[in-house]
């Protein structure tokens, strides 16, 4: 593994905010060359630092925001992750990702990650230029929307050029899947991490970099990342994926997915949507698009703003993506473009996880349809099936807690659970989080995955061993992980090599892909997680066929499912009940979570 | 003569692959605060504007430099605005703006070590930032009527025109 003397450390600034002690930290570099970064050093943080058992919202929660060794490098090298213990959940890792600038504009300011603990007495927001760091005060930003935090942090220090990530009204009031959001549509949303800001008193994070990026073999580093410049903006037109993003962005599969059958409908009823001709393909490339926005370097641009024109919504600038407009779209069977890309960006605004929120107004409203949630337990509001109007005063019932909108603002188990009646059975999440845009009884890969994943479920986390392992390398380094796929990895291990001074090799990517993965599983027992019993999807996936589109009559039949968990189970290195070998453990380097997994198994 | 940098701002995506590769050339560095190209984000969107030396033919910048400084020089043959650093008051600590005050497009930004006003030389004739857009928003003109003039303004006064554009319309919310 080298010589670590002479490889680049890590600074990360460590802000305690019930005292208000902010201090710069050194990690080991055992930890940063075996984890790399981002979501894999996030995960060795989160075991390390923080007891068994805590309460994911209670001041000695940790957050780790990490950048990775190539962000504000590379083009489209713009990513940070957010790890944290989920509060939607309550006993899993949570992490988020998001792109945009934020994550260089934190390099150039001369740090590598930010380690939140405590809980401060007032509200604050933490202000970083450069060598400047300082909590500030936050009364006046307290109740402000995402999109008007930003304005005004930037208003008040007096430069626009100020990156700022900012939780609403919905972290504020510890609604379960609360968002982090920051260039108004970007947003670290998934499991909750907003909640955790919400719970800390912290409103937002504003950082300003104007320093250079200190590098192991500068040379090396402005020849490597030069090659993969080229690559990427020959990516443009060459690559067919690469073409697409750049032309159509990542919405337009709404309708492919549609035609597949596994696109979500009705609260996961069905895979298919009648109204998708009105939502999916083209319509919005023609109707409503504008220009494209970029991630920090990135050559691509697949961020699709545009504005509403026409309806009751027209006026409104919005930037759909495919999963927020998936579940809030034909998830709650809404056939129209303006009100589905509108509804998104009020999610973003508020700061609201909207794959969660869209997922628990399907929900619902499927209970409504049922005579689960009558009328008056939904306080008048007439919750039918893309009812847009209904779903806003819902939702706004959700951002403040009131009522139905309290229960609900508890995540899809949490609410079913209280509702009762049967519910159960039409929460469609697991480990307590909401299922994103694919129906697994349509897609039996996306299913499987849902139902693994060290998160809960999301298409994020990949199907196949080779998939898991691109996307937790991407989230470590921290590149887009769009980019991941249209690039060889070897260029990363040249990057790696000249920008941390590793001796790291190719060899290597499936060993560290596996050690984080296995990491992650082995936290999550430790926190309670029983893999056999929690690695589950919920009934209906097994038993209510879909009735429309292509994979009309398709179940998930149970013992497929758990065939294909147990092939997983035993291509990571777990034993029949997915809890990793003590053998496989020892090969990873990691002895340290053998006396927890050996009491586990006890 | 050289040619003059052109811009589509609704092609810009603010990826400022541009200020990378301007202070990769100039400064050897990752270091996109000391490049003489900046992209800023204003509004709703928000929109990507990118800021940069026009080469405009009456070059007020120079006008401006005080008489006994004369630190910016025009260089007719190229067409370019030369700095002399070691002549330039902020390198004796002074904080004189006046090239910035001077430029109608506020295009003059100031190295964030050294404190002296960037100036673009368009890389001698291949600009690189031209080179590294991806979507084409910045390209290089060699039209000799091209005066890219109109170009030079406040990046605000830009944006809103910009906002009518690509949005279609002036209320935006």
């Amino acid at each position: 593994m080298g010589d670590y003397m002479k490889q680049l450390s890590l600074r990360i600034l460590e802000i305690d905010l019930s005292e208000n002690i902010i201090e710069v930290i050194e990690l080991p570099h055992k930890w940063v060359r075996e984890y790399i970064g981002g979501r894999g050093l996030g995960t060795r943080l989160l075991w390390e630092r923080t007891k068994q058992g805590a309460n994911p919202l209670t001041p000695e929660a940790e957050m780790y925001i990490l950048t990775g060794p190539l962000t504000g490098v590379i083009p489209g090298g713009a990513h940070i992750c957010l790890t944290f213990k989920s509060p939607l959940t309550g006993n899993t890792i949570g992490f988020s990702v998001t792109g945009a600038q934020w994550g260089p504009e934190l390099k150039y300011a001369g740090y590598d990650g930010i380690i939140l603990k405590g809980k401060s007495p007032k509200p604050v927001y933490l202000m970083i230029k450069d060598d400047v760091v300082e909590l500030r005060d936050a009364g006046h930003l307290w109740g402000t929307t995402t999109w008007q935090t930003q304005q005004l942090i930037k208003e008040e220090l007096k430069d626009s050029q100020f990156k700022v990530l900012a939780i609403g009204p919905a972290g504020e009031n510890l609604v379960s899947f609360a968002s982090i959001g920051q260039e108004q549509f970007r947003a670290a949303a998934r499991c909750g991490s907003g909640t955790v800001w919400g719970s800390k008193g912290l409103k937002a994070v504003a950082v300003r970099g104007t320093n250079p990026v200190s590098t192991f073999d500068l040379p090396g580093v402005i020849k490597a990342r030069g090659e993969l410049e080229k690559l990427m903006l020959s990516n443009r037109t060459n690559h067919p994926r690469g073409y697409e993003l750049v032309r159509y962005g990542n919405s337009i599969s709404l309708t492919a997915h549609n035609d597949e059958g596994r696109l979500v409908n009705k609260n996961y009823r069905e895979g298919y949507f009648e109204g998708i001709s009105e939502v999916g393909g083209l319509k919005y490339d023609l109707r409503y698009f504008a220009k494209s926005r970029s991630c920090s370097g990135c050559p691509l641009g697949c961020m699709k703003l545009g504005i509403v024109r026409d309806g009751i919504f027209a006026g409104n600038v919005v930037c759909p993506d495919f999963d927020s407009t998936a579940n809030i779209g034909p998830g709650c069977n809404i056939s129209d473009l303006g009100s589905m890309v509108y509804l998104s960006r009020w999610a973003d605004e508020q700061g609201l996880d909207a794959t969660s929120l869209g997922n628990i107004t399907g929900f619902a409203m499927e209970c409504y349809e049922k005579g689960i949630l009558s009328l008056e337990d939904l306080d008048g509001i007439k919750l039918e099936w893309g009812n847009t109007t209904a779903i806003l005063e819902l939702w706004r019932k959700i951002v403040k807690r009131e009522g139905i909108g309290d229960i609900l603002a508890k995540g899809v188990k949490c609410a079913s659970q209280a509702i009762g009646k049967g519910s159960e059975k039409l929460a469609m999440h697991c480990k307590g989080v909401e299922f994103p845009g694919f129906v697994p009884q349509g897609g039996h890969k996306k299913g499987l995955q849902y139902a693994i994943s060290d998160r809960g479920p999301c298409h994020h986390y990949g199907s196949t061993i080779d998939e898991q392992n691109q996307r937790v390398w991407a989230d470590s380094l921290t590149v887009c992980s769009w980019q991941r796929r249209l690039v060889d990895p070897q260029i990363y291990m040249d990057l790696l090599q000249t920008t941390m001074g590793w001796d790291i090799e190719l060899s290597e990517w499936d060993i560290t892909a596996e050690r984080m993965l296995l990491l992650a599983r082995a936290y999550n027992i430790r926190e309670g997680i029983i893999p056999e019993k929690d690695d589950v999807l919920p009934e209906r996936v097994h038993t209510e066929p879909l009735t429309t589109g292509k994979k009309a009559g398709s179940v998930y039949p149970l013992e497929k499912f758990k065939a294909d968990r147990l092939r997983w189970y035993k291509e990571r290195g777990c034993d029949e009940t997915g809890v990793p070998k003590i053998e496989h453990l020892e090969e990873f380097g990691l002895d340290f979570t053998i006396p927890v997994i050996k009491k586990f198994t006890q | 003569m050289l040619g003059r940098l052109d811009i589509r701002y609704d092609k810009c995506t603010g990826c400022k692959a541009c200020q990378m590769a301007c202070a990769i050339n100039k400064e050897k560095q990752i270091w996109p605060e000391a490049a003489r190209i900046k992209v800023v984000q204003i509004g709703l969107g928000p929109l990507d504007i990118p800021v940069a030396c026009h080469q405009c033919s009456d070059h007020p910048c120079v006008a401006a430099c005080p008489e006994k400084v004369k630190a910016l020089s025009y260089d007719p043959e190229s067409g370019v605005v030369l700095i002399n650093e070691e002549k330039c008051l902020r390198e004796q600590g002074l904080q004189c703006q006046r090239c910035f005050r001077a430029c109608p497009g506020e295009a003059v930004s100031y190295h964030p070590k050294r404190g002296t006003p960037l100036f673009c030389d368009l890389c001698g004739g291949n600009p690189v930032c031209v080179t590294a857009c991806g979507p084409q928003a910045l390209s290089y003109n060699l039209d000799p009527c091209f005066e890219s003039r109109h170009l030079n303004r406040n990046a605000y006064e830009i944006a809103r025109e910009l906002a009518v554009k690509v949005f279609g319309r002036e209320e935006i919310k």
